[in-house]
């Protein structure tokens, strides 16, 4: 395969384009229009709850479903009508899908021997790959004599080995323990570095996401609902579902009364609240205002400027590296983390604050089921 | 201990059922076929002419490969025939799953006499497909072969066992994880390619079952060479029956039987050895490290 050098791409042309992408099963409409953009050498992953749309979207791109309406294009080669095995993807499988006939080694060459390319060149690309994972010494075994990271390594090598121009992960590391997990990202990661191969990844753990990605493509209910950086969409939300996916924070429904570059104020049960506003907010919107539980300050330390409320404590929380705290404000719940040294107990009144610097002002509230609205 | 006084007595109803069924009246052929026939008297004196008379004679040599040849023949025939038909229903179909399991075991509630008569009325002389051919002007005469031949045998033999083949066939590949198949077409593999490489081998298992079985079955199968197969109609197992009832000779019967049995066992456990040393039989069989 002829490499290009990353730099003569140069992310002038990206890698893959999907506009407008739909999936329907019948009445079901899995995926519902959906635009985005793969840079050439990066890891990008698609985040969501359970039956958004991501594994459809995936899917889509391997081969495995139709796509019902839109264009989806590798370097302006449409793949619609393209069969999976002739697209220049590869997948890694939920349960790795490992071929339990054959070795290590078989399973591997898999993909290369269907090239017909020469034994020599097998046997170097096979052992290169296994080398990569550090599962040279494992070539005679077979998949059942495997532990669950050896399959997992196994399965990357299968994929990567036949040098793709993007690399499909579909939940990879689901069957894993939380360790083993852990560890599995760290080298995932640094596999794609040095590779220097586009990895699009899904899943729905929103810390794995972080720690993998360049760049997060957040999906619910068969739509993009926002995508930017890890750090964008942790400290940025756009709309009340992101900001509560994504580390679940404190959400009070409102109105927006008046709306500026940038800022806005949000007519809510707590009052007139001024803050950093989401793009394109206008006047008489039903918006949100989000602040994170680690912002939200305890007790008498209270900056100036902050706006700050009477409230009940109605649990205290042991979380191992803090204490989480729900209490009430006029009816309204707020999480708070604090350190564990804070003496407090259900039942005590405490101030509460909302230091300004971190209050943002997002598209839509949460429905009580969780989706947005 | 209890547990093994319970288990003794669990396993004792189908324990006797086999030796009383099965074993008994095979053990009884074993010690009859040493004994000779005097006139219309059985003599019940050890002697192994039987058997050199058996294993001696061409006739009963070409019996015995006649019947393994059948067996094989049709055994591959409704694999063939098989493995598109259970994949259909397998992977294919949702809702009539069930409905169309049952409508290809239809056949096999008629009786096996109805089914072949059946066969005699589609492929005879004045037969359905005889008669087409002649309306078409293929043929202005009826083609004779297409009954009374090995070629109307291999038909009916083929269609009577087809169920058994689908039905364990079909169950290999219920179990086959759909994503083994979209792993091997990511791979680049073609349709051909997945069920060579990939198919085949994770349903062997099944396939030597099924083989097994309608080898087995139509080794001893008597009925259809002789009602459709006319002048190749003669099988060890006719030859058996005839021994045992218009010739009245049990003892060279049993042992005819007995060869055969061990003709049959011998290839069934060839096939068994040599599929366990194959790289699939090995690979499915690697348990734990």
């Amino acid at each position: 395969m002829n490499d290009p050098a990353p730099e003569a791409v140069g992310g002038a042309r990206p890698l893959l384009t999907a506009r407008g992408l739909v999936k329907h099963y019948g009445a079901v409409e899995a995926v519902r229009g959906v635009d985005f953009d793969l840079p050439d050498n990066g890891f990008v992953t698609i985040l969501g709850p359970s039956g958004c749309g991501k594994t459809t979207l995936l899917r889509m791109i391997g081969g495995f479903e139709s796509i019902t309406e839109g264009d989806l294009e590798i370097e302006g080669r449409a793949l619609a009508g393209v069969m999976a095995n002739h697209r220049p993807v590869n997948t890694v499988f939920q349960n790795y899908a490992l071929f339990p006939h054959l070795t290590v080694f078989d399973n591997v060459a898999f993909g290369l021997r269907l090239r017909r390319l020469d034994r020599a060149t097998v046997r170097d690309r096979v052992i290169g790959a296994l080398r990569t994972v550090r599962m040279e010494s494992m070539v005679a075994r077979y998949p059942s004599q495997l532990s669950g990271g050896q399959q997992q390594r196994v399965a990357l090598s299968r994929a990567f080995v036949n040098q793709p121009r993007i690399l499909l992960l579909d939940e990879p590391l689901g069957a894993l323990d939380l360790k083993m997990r852990r560890h599995m990202q760290v080298e995932l990661k640094d596999l794609q570095r040095r590779l220097g191969m586009t990895f699009l990844y899904v899943t729905h753990d929103q810390e794995e996401a972080f720690a993998l990605s360049d760049w997060v493509i957040v999906m619910n209910a068969g739509r993009i609902v926002q995508q930017g950086t890890p750090a964008a969409i942790y400290h940025a939300p756009d709309n009340a579902f992101v900001a509560d996916f994504i580390g679940g924070a404190n959400l009070v429904a409102g109105t927006v009364v008046e709306a500026a570059a940038g800022r806005a104020v949000l007519e809510c049960p707590l009052g007139r609240l001024a803050a950093t506003g989401a793009d394109g907010l206008r006047v008489g919107d039903s918006a949100s205002l989000c602040i994170r539980a680690e912002h939200v300050a305890i007790g008498d330390g209270a900056a100036a400027g902050a706006a700050s409320f009477a409230g009940r404590i109605d649990h205290v929380v042991f979380r191992g590296d803090t204490n989480t705290i729900v209490a009430t404000v006029d009816g309204w719940a707020i999480e708070a983390r604090v350190d564990h040294d804070v003496a407090l107990a259900p039942g005590d009144t405490v101030s509460i604050s909302l230091p300004e610097q971190h209050l943002r002002i997002v598209h839509g509230v949460l429905a009580a089921d969780g989706a947005d609205r | 201990m209890h547990r093994a006084l319970t288990r003794a007595v669990l396993v004792l109803p189908t324990a006797a059922y086999v030796v009383l069924v099965c074993a008994a009246p095979l053990g009884l052929l074993f010690v009859y076929s040493f004994y000779s026939v005097d006139f219309v008297s059985i003599v019940k004196e050890v002697t192994l002419a039987n058997y050199a008379l058996v294993l001696g004679s061409e006739t009963y040599r070409a019996l015995i490969v006649k019947a393994i040849l059948y067996g094989a023949g049709v055994a591959a025939l409704t694999a063939a025939i098989a493995y598109p038909l259970a994949f259909f229903i397998a992977k294919r179909v949702r809702v009539y799953k069930a409905a169309l399991l049952t409508a290809m075991l239809v056949p096999l509630y008629t009786g096996d006499l109805i089914r072949i008569f059946a066969w005699r009325v589609v492929l005879g002389a004045e037969g359905v497909l005889n008669s087409f051919l002649q309306w078409l002007g293929i043929t202005d005469q009826p083609i004779w072969a297409l009954l009374f031949s090995p070629f109307a045998t291999m038909v009916v033999l083929t269609y009577n066992y087809l169920p058994f083949m689908v039905l364990v066939l079909w169950v290999s590949l219920e179990a086959l994880d759909r994503a083994y198949l979209e792993a091997a077409m990511d791979l680049g593999a073609s349709r051909t390619q997945i069920f060579m490489r990939v198919i085949l081998p994770l349903t062997s298992p099944g396939l030597v079952v099924g083989v097994l079985m309608v080898f087995v079955l139509v080794a001893g199968d008597y009925l259809t060479p002789q009602l459709v197969g006319g002048g190749s109609g003669v099988t060890i197992t006719s030859a058996i029956y005839d021994m045992f009832g218009a010739a009245f000779d049990w003892p060279l019967g049993s042992a005819l039987a007995w060869v055969l049995l061990a003709a049959l066992a011998a290839v069934v456990g060839l096939a068994i050895f040599l599929f366990s040393r194959s790289p699939w039989g090995r690979g499915l069989g690697a348990r734990g490290a």
